[in-house]
């Protein structure tokens, strides 16, 4: 499918503030995609821009190729999930829902008919003479997107949608939101600091990072390959070291400075259970934690505290307790490059038993 | 017990000083009003120069309240809404009024309009006459009244972002429709609030209308101007009588006063309770303030 929006070469400053330094991505049609990046990186600078509630300036905005820099926010027919909602505290439910569709002088009955659809859709039944603050955070997040989506805008923008609501609610919302918008078939851009919540909901990621984009691309590559040192670290359960060389099975490369290590690349094994023996080393399993599913180990390793992960089903572990490691895979680090590294005495002579 | 002592001890000093200080005045105004029968009472305030007085207040009043209501609305709008060069100082501009004395306020609308004035040689071509003149006392009491709205509106806007006004936007809400629809009810009752400040501030205003108004009985005489030349003439219970009138006023006002200040504190305290998060906690503190600062003018 064809793109739906394209920011190209997108420079903002608030005052001698670079919000976006040069942004460019483009989004497809039916995509939901997420904006990822710690707070102050920009992400929702690109949002208010391509809303037209911020001007860049310089670069171009296009939305479904038209070139949208000069057409006011009100006429680029988008619908906006403000991160407090926004929510018009003087009207009822059933009045903020039905804004925007007043605003396109639609008939009363045609309001009627699409207001109580959308509530349905988003299980708001017998709210609608309610006011804002008499709801709950979930439902209010409800609201705000049933009006945004009221006026059947083709494109939905949500500033970090879910920031305001409890866990448990969140991740029900975030399923509720993925499934709703892959009915209605638009495209989506959302904005989170919430690495997670990026990786579970969007299709699509954009790292940014210091008003500039790090990396895009759909969330498995990004997690895997990450193709920036910002973005190896930024993204998962990342961990900087330095002296990766001491770990048996990874020379030292020269270029590469430091690596990123993640639990999943940590093999951890009781002494004398081990079944790579020759890429395996010890180390010392200081601190063990309860994680539900799983057990969550501070390694000490080759003078290095890493933090592993320990199935719940294997032979217990005592703190303390000197264990056998192998490291499979580590993200190398380079200035400004990342190379994924496999374990180099993995693919020797010996063979892996399963 | 000794705090229960200190406690009553505080609340009659306070209550014998409201007393003496406020309540004995008031009290003279209307004993002395009355003295001589309600007769001479009713012929006071009946006196054509005393009703021609009270029709130069009022209008007065309605014309600068009015004038101050709309520039207040823009300087509010514009001081919140916009960030600009000067912003800072124009917030400063803004309160000269409550830092000048209003004689002086008088004195410069003089030395702008009188016969000595700058821009006396425009006035005589125009054939116009604002000194010693009703234009000459609106300009004076909207001097002195400027800031009373928009200070009442500001702490409010500030208090409650743009969001709700950007969305309104973003769904192709024209400007009107945005200050009517979601701006105005949420600042009604603050802008109700400072027009009530406002119209007292205006009907009781003397010292800068006394300097432009040149005391013409029954043509540039305002209430408490005719109360100064009756008192200034020995007619005691005459001025005594008008000065009723405007306490009556004032009266009146405070009534109206706390009303909306009830009212507006309900919907106020709802919306606080509302907002959650550090960033609008942060903002219900700001509102909070506006609260205060409003019911300390």
């Amino acid at each position: 499918m064809s793109d739906h929006v394209r920011l190209e070469g997108i420079n903002k400053t608030f005052g001698g503030f670079k919000a976006s330094d040069g942004v460019s991505f483009s989004i497809k049609e039916g995509d939901l995609a997420g904006l990822l990046g710690p707070s102050g990186s920009g992400k929702t600078t690109i949002l208010r821009m391509i809303a037209g509630l911020e001007r860049p300036d310089s670069g171009d905005i296009y939305i479904a190729d038209k070139r949208v820099n000069d057409i006011p926010a009100g006429k680029r027919g988008i619908g906006f999930v403000f991160q407090n909602y926004a929510l018009f505290r003087y009207m009822t439910v059933g009045d903020n829902i039905a804004f925007g569709l007043e605003i396109q002088k639609k008939s009363k009955a045609f309001i009627k008919e699409r207001v109580e659809r959308l509530t349905k859709i988003t299980g708001l039944d017998g709210l609608l003479s309610r006011f804002p603050e008499e709801l709950s955070g979930g439902q209010k997040q409800r609201v705000a997107f049933a009006r945004a989506i009221a006026p059947e805008p083709r494109l939905l923008l949500l500033d970090e949608p879910f920031a305001a609501i409890d866990a448990k609610v969140r991740k029900e919302l975030r399923t509720w939101l993925r499934n709703t918008i892959s009915e209605l078939g638009i495209t989506c851009v959302f904005v989170t600091h919430d690495q997670e919540e990026a990786v579970e909901v969007a299709d699509n990621i954009i790292v940014t990072n210091r008003g500039k984009v790090e990396q895009s691309g759909p969330p498995s590559a990004v997690y895997q390959n990450p193709a920036t040192p910002f973005a190896a670290e930024f993204i998962g359960q990342s961990e900087v070291i330095t002296e990766y060389e001491r770990l048996r099975g990874f020379p030292k490369i020269s270029g590469f400075q430091s690596a990123v290590i993640r639990p999943e690349f940590i093999e951890i094994r009781k002494v004398g259970r081990e079944e790579r023996p020759n890429a395996s080393q010890s180390g010392v399993a200081e601190n063990i934690y309860f994680r539900g599913d799983r057990l969550e180990i501070d390694l000490l390793i080759a003078g290095m505290r890493v933090t592993a992960k320990y199935s719940m089903d294997a032979e217990s572990l005592s703190p303390g307790e000197t264990v056998s490691v192998v490291v499979n895979r580590l993200l190398l680090l380079g200035e400004k490059t990342v190379t994924a590294q496999e374990n180099s005495l993995l693919n020797d002579a010996n063979p892996i038993y399963i | 017990m000794v705090d229960k002592i200190v406690k009553c001890f505080l609340i009659v000093i306070a209550c014998a000083f409201a007393l003496l200080m406020l309540g004995l005045p008031l009290a003279a105004v209307a004993t002395y009003a009355l003295r001589e029968g309600y007769g001479v009472f009713i012929a006071a305030i009946t006196d054509p120069y005393a009703l021609s007085a009270l029709r130069l207040t009022l209008l007065t009043t309605v014309i600068s309240v009015s004038v101050n209501t709309v520039f207040g609305l823009f300087a509010a709008w514009a001081l919140t809404r916009f960030s600009f060069k000067g912003r800072s100082l124009l917030t400063t501009v803004m309160d000269i009024p409550f830092a000048v004395s209003p004689v002086i306020a008088g004195l410069v609308f003089i030395l702008v309009f009188g016969r000595i004035g700058w821009a006396a040689p425009v006035l005589s071509f125009l054939n116009l006459k604002i000194v010693f003149a009703l234009p000459g006392i609106v300009l004076a009491t909207i001097f002195v009244t400027f800031p009373f709205v928009s200070r009442e509106l500001i702490p409010v806007l500030n208090a409650r972002g743009v969001a709700e006004e950007e969305a309104a936007a973003l769904m192709g809400a024209s400007g009107w429709k945005i200050f009517f629809r979601i701006t105005l009810p949420h600042i009604k009752w603050a802008l109700m609030y400072g027009v009530i400040l406002c119209s007292a501030r205006a009907l009781g205003e003397f010292g800068a209308v006394s300097v432009v108004s040149g005391h013409l009985r029954g043509k540039t005489n305002t209430l408490p101007l005719h109360v100064e030349v009756l008192f200034g003439e020995f007619h005691l219970t005459a001025a005594f009588a008008v000065s009723s009138i405007l306490m009556l006023i004032a009266i009146l006002t405070l009534i109206l006063k706390t009303v909306v200040e009830v009212k507006g504190k309900k919907e106020g305290a709802s919306a606080i309770v509302e907002l959650k998060g550090k960033n609008e906690g942060a903002n219900a503190i700001v509102e909070l303030n506006g609260i205060k600062e409003g019911s300390s003018v």
